[in-house]
């Protein structure tokens, strides 16, 4: 059950330090949480199992996914704030591809998100993004080879509405893939 | 750069995220303004501690964006000013809505923004029109009566 390996190590970690100070030192410097998957991959419906009855193939709706995850955050962030040390933010992948709703979900659980480019789909939604500041960190390039070609990309719209937008690399682990094109995208321009 | 070393390309000084910023400021033809408030933005967003923030962004950031300090941000005053209050204003508009004004709101900005264009509009006729052409400040609505060359110099 991954939702345990990642969280019960974290929770004794929190709760026993002296027994864990490897994971208990890691988790100081910890500042958040990202989920990352193919969005537009087909999902099951959004049910009401727990994640211990879910024994499908299938990959469980994302909305469920996130509401989990959240879950377990929110259970270790009051933990540990209870002790007086750092809590973790929840910043998902989201609004890349796929359902437009996803960013429904983060709205209500995500702090702040990566992507969102799909919200130029969801007026109403963009609306909900921009009252309460929902932070957005785009990556026009990374978008660029995946979803969205530049001249597409709704980031100059964002901005200049107010949303909370900024700009990031694309993640760590893909950099070295895409850095030759990019370095080619960039002299085009 | 406008903003010497913008405390998030100190952190990530891989090239991805410079690239990133470059490319956007070429494609998306943002000025130096733009780019120091995406890197505020950045900053915000961030999951630094607030020791290194206030040092990154003014004692005052927790306050809102107006608050942030301008010699460190390099986002002018005005533009903060300007995204702080039209945020202001959408979210009292929602709050008015909310409380079932809709329609006497809506009736109020037409009047309002009505006065304000007339107001400009006179402001026009009466400073650039060239004498003799149409009655001066008198005008029916529509496109009408001012001259193409009004800011012509002389």
């Amino acid at each position: 059950m991954m939702l345990q390996n990642i969280f019960t190590p974290m929770v004794e970690a929190t709760l026993y330090p002296e027994k864990h100070p490897k994971v208990a030192e890691l988790l100081k410097h910890v500042v958040g949480f990202d989920s990352v998957d193919d969005e537009g991959n087909p999902e099951a419906g959004c049910g009401c199992e727990t994640p211990r009855e879910w024994t499908g193939d299938q990959n469980p709706a994302y909305c469920w996914q996130l509401y989990y995850l959240w879950a377990n955050i929110k259970v270790i962030n009051n933990l540990r704030k209870s002790k007086g040390l750092n809590t973790f933010a929840l910043r998902p992948h989201a609004g890349e591809t796929g359902d437009v709703m996803h960013l429904a979900a983060t709205y209500m659980l995500a702090d702040s998100i990566n992507h969102g480019i799909n919200l130029d789909k969801q007026v109403t939604l963009q609306h909900l993004y921009y009252l309460d500041q929902v932070g957005l960190s785009i990556s026009p390039l990374s978008n660029n080879f995946l979803f969205r070609k530049m001249k597409d990309s709704p980031f100059p719209k964002f901005f200049n509405r107010g949303l909370n937008v900024t700009l990031s690399g694309r993640p760590a682990v893909v950099s070295h893939e895409v850095s030759e094109r990019s370095e080619r995208a960039l002299m085009k321009t | 750069m406008a903003r010497s070393p913008p405390p998030c390309f100190i952190r990530r000084s891989d090239d991805p995220l410079l690239e990133e910023y470059s490319v956007a400021r070429a494609s998306f033809d943002l000025s130096m303004t733009d780019l120091c408030e995406l890197s505020r933005n950045s900053v915000l967003q961030s999951g630094f501690e607030d020791k290194l923030k206030k040092e990154w962004l003014g004692e005052n950031y927790m306050k809102g964006v107006k608050h942030c300090d301008v010699q460190k941000t390099h986002v002018p005053y005005i533009r903060a000013k300007f995204r702080a209050e039209h945020l202001a204003l959408e979210h009292m508009l929602i709050r008015l809505m909310a409380a079932g004004k809709k329609d006497q709101i809506l009736k109020e900005m037409q009047l309002q923004y009505g006065i304000a264009r007339n107001a400009h509009r006179s402001i026009l006729h009466e400073n650039f029109m060239l004498s003799g052409s149409g009655g001066q400040g008198q005008h029916d609505d529509g496109d009408d009566g001012i001259d193409p060359n009004i800011f012509a110099p002389g």
